[in-house]
């Protein structure tokens, strides 16, 4: 009986043994998709965890496996994150990119490092952030982004107008920041160069050591920028497109012309003891009455309540087109790319239009041991400017000025009241039909050749090609009594070309725990300018056809110079790192140059940064759970500024017949010219240097959610060229540029970011800021006292920021005449003219006399603080971001000129000086002026205008600089379609200002163009 | 093996390149006159027109011709009582009203203008004369005479300078700009800076012909003018000093 159960206990294992032998296997077929494109991973890792059963994607994401039902398969590819999913057939993987920032290359100056082996600071810009913002340069889309950047811009169509600061204000002579766009170094507008769509990836090198192998072109920081490529294997169309409405929303309400009557009215009597104005326009009486017309010559014009910014800003379009294809094969790939932009400007009759299109391509030989490439930009954009000084002149028109007399010519005339403000309307008309054309070839090639693993020699020469082209007819024009008989003609040519060689040789190499990578190079360009000019008046026609240089009649005029610069520089750097946890760096370059005098044309620039990774040392690995990464770096290093005249370092003379003509032939006729010197030289003019020290920590936390970045640095810049005043005896042209006056930038940089994610909710937090203290720490001794804020006796600017302002303090307005009689008895009043409603000065220094001795230094406008807050969100196919930008910092507001006062402006003014005229009725009545607004008259000697820190307000600011929401189409819609990629997003831009600036905006300061509200739509296809 | 030709090619494209440097890097400027334009007769003969044309002014389409003119109608003249300055009142032209009453002082910008044109007309003078000491008789033909004129010239405006402010530094074309900013104005009294400005006249005579091709040059005749002027008109008030 047992026997027979043994049996069949073993029968039955073995059937059940057999029965697993016998299991059927099935094929599984399957696709691997990536998450941000959607498009198949071709070479992805398909396994079965534990065993040798495996195989990898083809070239359209596709595989095929044999498995036993149920078994668990791991996907994996590099750079992206593993996926575990159980075996089905016609199963769709998708692996998303593993961004471990760890691993994130950056690219410095001439090869590419780890983000984490750098000892510099190099700030990374997010393009994802700025990707969708409508811009024709890439900068201006840049402020408040990066931690120490400040980007200044205004409305300009195109974005031309946009300056950079990097770390405060470098010099006092020009701080802009260099560029490097592939490899080329320029100062030119980024946007003339390369379309925001074409850019892959951004980064500023902040501080000396990171710039050092830039030298003397690096004292004002580098920004690099690298343009898209082909990727291995992909094959891409895209297009992508926005429309962008632009409105006028920084305006101040003016007055219109009853109200400027009563104000005028009100004024002239508080300034005349009470004597009534006598005026064309609005009588002679107690109250103005107005006319109907007035007389400018032989034009009547009829009295009119023109609202002159409605007629000059107006909501306009903005549209930008973009397609690029891009193409990766096995052994390199090319893209082109093209694109259109049509800008048109709030400004009556401005615009930009520009063309870009750009080709570049990688290919490799020899089993990748020879490289080369390409990269070619040619733009040509046209523009029609804003004419000079009309955002000023809007608020000097009067509003009785009608836009055009009775019969149909300009409105205007300097009559009476009125003032001598050309008619805008007339000044945008000419501009529209005025030529601004120019053109733009950016490019470079490189050979690369890697002979031994590891060994890289190489060599890049690249071009840059400007010209510009401008024809500026004025008509003859008339307005009222006030004409101009004369047409003229002014048509201009520039060109520029620069070209640039470079050679390196670099080899990395490891040994043990040991990295080092060694670079050698040097660099040769040279920049030629030259321009000419032709001029003429009295053209018998002015039809559009006619205005050429060939009609003009007389006046017949030429100019035309040339320049040119040439630098040779050789440099090299070293970086090593041991164990991953100790890193250094060492760089120097030498520049000669052709703007520095003979005997000092070169110089050398040394840098030397460390760091230490804390996070990976034995004595922290129990940190390990929630510290990712901890790096602490100190750098230090000198770099250069030479952005000086070419001809900086000569003596100069100009053939002059009017200041140096003498009849020296006795015939009473004819001039002969003189000679006369105009610059004095100096050989022994040198660089500017600027000496950095920077301390660094890069930290991540909890698994790479939250990131923290700090840096503390001190920029010392000295030799800064100046020409200082020099004393008379040394005659005309006595100015010559020396090495004097020395400034000092200390500052704090931190960036602070949150990322995480609730299912398939993910959203970030980013927040970055930079305090910055500016000063001059040396002037020379003539105008110690004398220069910038220096009252020429005992203040100075050094140890005040640059741009200081000096004036008098003001204690508000005095409101009685027993106020003004306590102030008269108890100062010795020796400047001003105390009386009600006027600006109270004080008694600064406590002497008891109120005279010049009682100006300060009031501040100035470097920026103390400088933030941004991106806030952004996505869930499924649904983006949302926000980013806010401020400022801390002091203002000038010189629009009060108009809006506050009265005397000292022959303009119109703003509403708010309606507060002033009603206090000053109730004034009338009660004998108590109250308002903090002076009260109107025509009377200035009290000095109103004068420096004082009336005009200084607090000009800090937080806007909501952007908001975008966008969505993106599901993967199962797009295949269906057979589309990788649909986006359509809408987009605002300056929504809302929180401020106490009283002035149009506190973010352009002074008259610029103005900043529009925007409302962008766009939509992205890609196939 | 390969290796090495690279690396050797690498370094004689570095060293080639940078054989030139001096040559790449010289930029002189363009559209203007440089030093060496100047060492020739056509230049030095501008550089002494400009100096004549300081005459006038200098400068005079730019720099004002009524308040500080070369004609000392405001130094002389409305000084004098022997013209009125005119315009809209004791403000208008408050430099020129202050010269009037003697009532002068140093916040006076006029004067500074003024003193700042003879300093130039003085520069224009040693600007010509150093490109003529530096020149040869073969370059400039009428050396010798150009530097006589120029001479005499310069005395001209030590005379203005000296008669207007007295106290004045005495420099010439043999100092370098360092020197000229630095040298006092008290080394030499009233009537040694006339005896400097005399000799001046008196040392270039024989270089100055009698008539000119050009007549706007100085000749002789007003070489010994100046000369005489000073001996007997100028130089005999001085007491106890004889000529």
């Amino acid at each position: 009986m047992t026997c027979a159960i043994a049996f069949t206990i073993l029968g039955l294992t073995l059937h059940a043994q057999e029965t697993v032998l016998t299991v059927q296997k099935i094929i599984v077929n399957g696709t691997v998709l990536d998450k941000t494109y959607g498009e198949p991973v071709i070479g992805a890792a398909v396994m079965v965890p534990g065993t040798d059963t495996g195989t990898i994607t083809d070239i359209d994401g596709k595989f095929q496996i044999s498995i036993t039902p149920g078994t668990v398969l791991q996907f994996s590819s590099v750079g992206m994150k593993t996926v575990n999913m159980e075996g089905t057939d016609g199963m769709v993987v998708v692996l998303e990119d593993d961004i471990n920032f760890l691993e994130e290359v950056v690219v410095t100056g001439y090869m590419t490092e780890k983000k984490a082996d750098l000892t510099g600071s190099v700030a990374v810009v997010k393009m994802k952030d700025v990707a969708d913002v409508p811009t024709g340069n890439v900068m201006q889309a840049l402020q408040g982004r990066v931690a120490g950047m400040n980007v200044t811009t205004d409305g300009t169509p195109g974005g031309g107008n946009t300056s950079t600061l990097v770390r405060g204000t470098t010099t006092i002579n020009n701080s802009s920041p260099l560029y490097v766009i592939d490899g080329m170094p320029t100062r030119d507008n980024v946007g003339s160069i390369v379309a925001s769509s074409d850019i892959e990836s951004i980064q500023v090198l902040k501080d000396a050591s990171s710039a050092a192998i830039y030298g003397a072109q690096a004292a004002n920081g580098v920004i690099i920028i690298t343009t898209k490529r082909a990727k291995k294997g992909e094959i891409r169309v895209n297009f992508d497109m926005s429309l962008t409405a632009q409105t006028f929303s920084t305006g101040i309400d003016l007055l219109n012309t009853q109200e400027w009557a009563n104000c005028y009215w009100q004024a002239y009597k508080n300034g005349n003891n009470g004597n009534n104005p006598n005026s064309q326009l609005f009588g002679n009486g107690d109250i103005p009455v107005i006319a109907k017309t007035y007389q400018s010559g032989n034009k009547t014009m009829k009295l009119a309540d023109t609202d002159w910014a409605k007629e000059i800003y107006s909501t306009a379009l903005m549209q930008n087109y973009n397609l690029s294809l891009s193409r990766g094969g096995e052994n390199g790939g090319s893209s082109l790319s093209v694109n259109y932009m049509d800008h048109d400007g709030m400004c009556r009759n401005t615009d930009y239009k520009s063309f870009n299109t750009r080709l570049s391509g990688d290919y490799h030989f020899l089993d990748n041991k020879l490289r080369i490439g390409e990269n070619l930009a040619v733009t040509r954009w046209t523009k029609h400017n804003n004419p000079a000084g009309i955002e000023e002149q809007l608020f000097k028109l009067m509003p009785m000025v009608p836009v055009y007399a009775e019969d149909g010519s300009f409105g205007g005339g300097y009559v009476d009241v009125l003032n001598d403000s050309p008619n805008p309307i007339r000044l945008t008309d000419n501009e529209a039909n005025n030529k601004h054309i120019y053109w733009r070839i950016f490019g470079n090639a490189y050979v690369e050749v890697e002979p031994v693993k590891n060994l890289v020699l190489r060599s890049n020469f690249g071009v840059n090609y400007y010209n510009e082209e401008n024809s500026i007819f004025t008509p003859k024009w008339q307005e009222g009594a006030r004409s101009v008989n004369t047409n003229e003609l002014e048509v201009s040519n520039s060109e520029q070309f620069n070209w640039i060689w470079t050679n390196q040789i670099q080899y990395s190499v490891d040994f043990g725990r040991n990295s080092l990578t060694a670079l050698l190079g040097m660099e040769a360009k040279k920049e030629q300018f030259n321009y000419f000019k032709g001029y003429g008046t009295g053209l018998e026609y002015e039809e559009l056809d006619y205005r050429y240089l060939d009609s003009v009649t007389s006046g017949k005029n030429v100019f035309g110079s040339a320049n040119t610069y040439s630098m040779v520089s050789y440099f090299a750097k070293v970086n090593y790192s041991f164990d991953n946890r100790y890193l250094a760096s060492v760089t120097v370059r030498r520049d000669a140059s052709s703007r520095f005098g003979k005997n000092n044309n070169s110089g050398i620039f040394p840098s030397v940064s460390l760091g230490w990774r804390l996070s990976n040392e034995k004595f922290m690995s129990s940190a390990k759970s929630w510290l990712d990464d901890l790096k602490l770096r100190v750098a230090w290093g000198i770099n250069g500024n030479d952005m000086i005249d070419n001809s900086a370092t000569y003596s100069l003379y100009r053939n002059d017949i009017n200041n140096g003509g003498y009849n020296i032939s006795g015939d009473n006729q004819n001039l002969t010219a003189g000679t006369i010197r105009t610059h004095s030289g100096n050989p022994y003019l040198r660089w500017e240097q600027t000496m950095q020290t920077n301390v660094g920590l890069d930290a991540a936390f909890l698994k790479n959610r939250l990131l923290f970045g700090l840096d503390l640095f001190d920029k010392q810049t000295k030799d800064m060229l100046y020409e200082p005043a020099y004393a008379a005896v040394l005659g005309e042209g006595g100015y010559s540029f020396q090495n004097v006056a020395a400034m000092n930038n200390k500052g704090l940089e931190f960036t602070l970011t949150w990322r995480d994610n609730v299912k398939e909710f993910n959203y970030e937090i980013s927040f970055n800021g930079a305090l910055n203290k500016n000063r001059i720490t040396e002037l020379p001794e003539q105008v110690y006292y004398t220069w910038g804020c220096g009252n020429g006796d005992d203040i100075s600017n050094v140890g005040q920021a640059l741009g200081s302002w000096l004036g008098f303090k003001t204690e508000g307005v005095f409101r009685s005449q027993e106020e003004v009689d306590a102030y008269r008895s108890k100062y010795d009043v020796q400047y001003g003219n105390p009386g009600v409603g006027r600006l109270r000065y004080a008694d600064t220094n406590g002497d008891g006399i109120i005279n010049a001795k009682d100006r300060v230094v009031l501040g100035s406008d470097q920026p103390a603080f400088i933030g941004g807050l991106n806030l952004s969100a996505s869930w499924k196919g649904l983006d949302v971001s926000l980013f806010f930008n401020g400022m801390v910092r002091k203002a000038w507001n010189n629009s009060k000129f108009y809006t506050n006062l009265w005397a000292y402006w022959s303009g119109n003014h703003s509403t708010r000086l309606l507060e002033a005229y009603d206090a000053w009725k109730e004034y009338e009545r009660t004998g108590v002026y109250n308002s903090n607004i002076p009260a109107l008259t025509t009377d200035g000697s009290n000095n109103e205008n004068q420096s004082s820190d009336f005009f200084v307000e607090n000009g800090s600011y937080i806007k909501l600089k952007s908001m975008t929401i966008g969505y993106t189409l599901p993967e199962k819609v797009l295949t269906k379609c057979r589309l990788r990629n649909l986006r359509v997003f809408v987009q605002s831009q300056n929504l809302f200002t929180i401020t106490a600036y009283t002035g149009a905006d506190p973010e352009g300061l002074g008259y610029t163009y103005p900043l529009p509200r925007t409302f962008t739509f766009g939509l992205s296809i890609g196939l | 093996m390969k290796a090495q030709y690279m690396i050797m090619a690498a370094i004689t494209a570095l060293t080639i390149t940078s054989c030139k440097e001096s040559v790449f890097l010289d930029n002189p400027p363009q559209a203007t006159v440089s030093e060496e334009l100047l060492m020739t007769p056509e230049g030095s003969d501008q550089l002494c027109t400009a100096a004549y044309a300081a005459l006038m002014g200098p400068n005079p389409q730019d720099w004002s011709v009524c308040w500080f003119p070369v004609t000392h109608w405001s130094t002389g003249s409305v000084r004098a009582d022997d013209a009125y300055k005119g315009g809209g009142g004791t403000g208008d032209g408050w430099e020129t009203h202050r010269l009037e009453t003697f009532t002068l002082d140093a916040t006076d910008g006029v004067t500074d203008s003024k003193w700042y044109h003879l300093c130039v007309s003085i520069q224009r003078c040693n600007s010509a004369l150093r490109v003529l000491n530096q020149c040869t008789e073969e370059q400039v033909p009428l050396r010798e005479r150009r530097i006589a004129e120029m001479k005499v010239l310069r005395a001209h405006y030590f005379f203005e300078l000296q008669r207007m402010f007295n106290q004045i530094p005495w420099y010439d074309e043999t100092m370098d700009d360092a020197t000229v900013q630095t040298t006092p104005n008290n080394v030499y009294s009233r009537e040694e800076l006339l005896d400097k400005i005399a000799d001046e006249i008196r040392s270039s005579l024989e270089n100055i012909p009698e008539t000119q091709p050009e007549i706007g040059r100085v000749n002789k005749y007003m070489a010994k003018a100046y000369l005489a002027y000073f001996s007997t008109g100028l130089m005999s008030r001085i007491p106890g000093h004889m000529p």
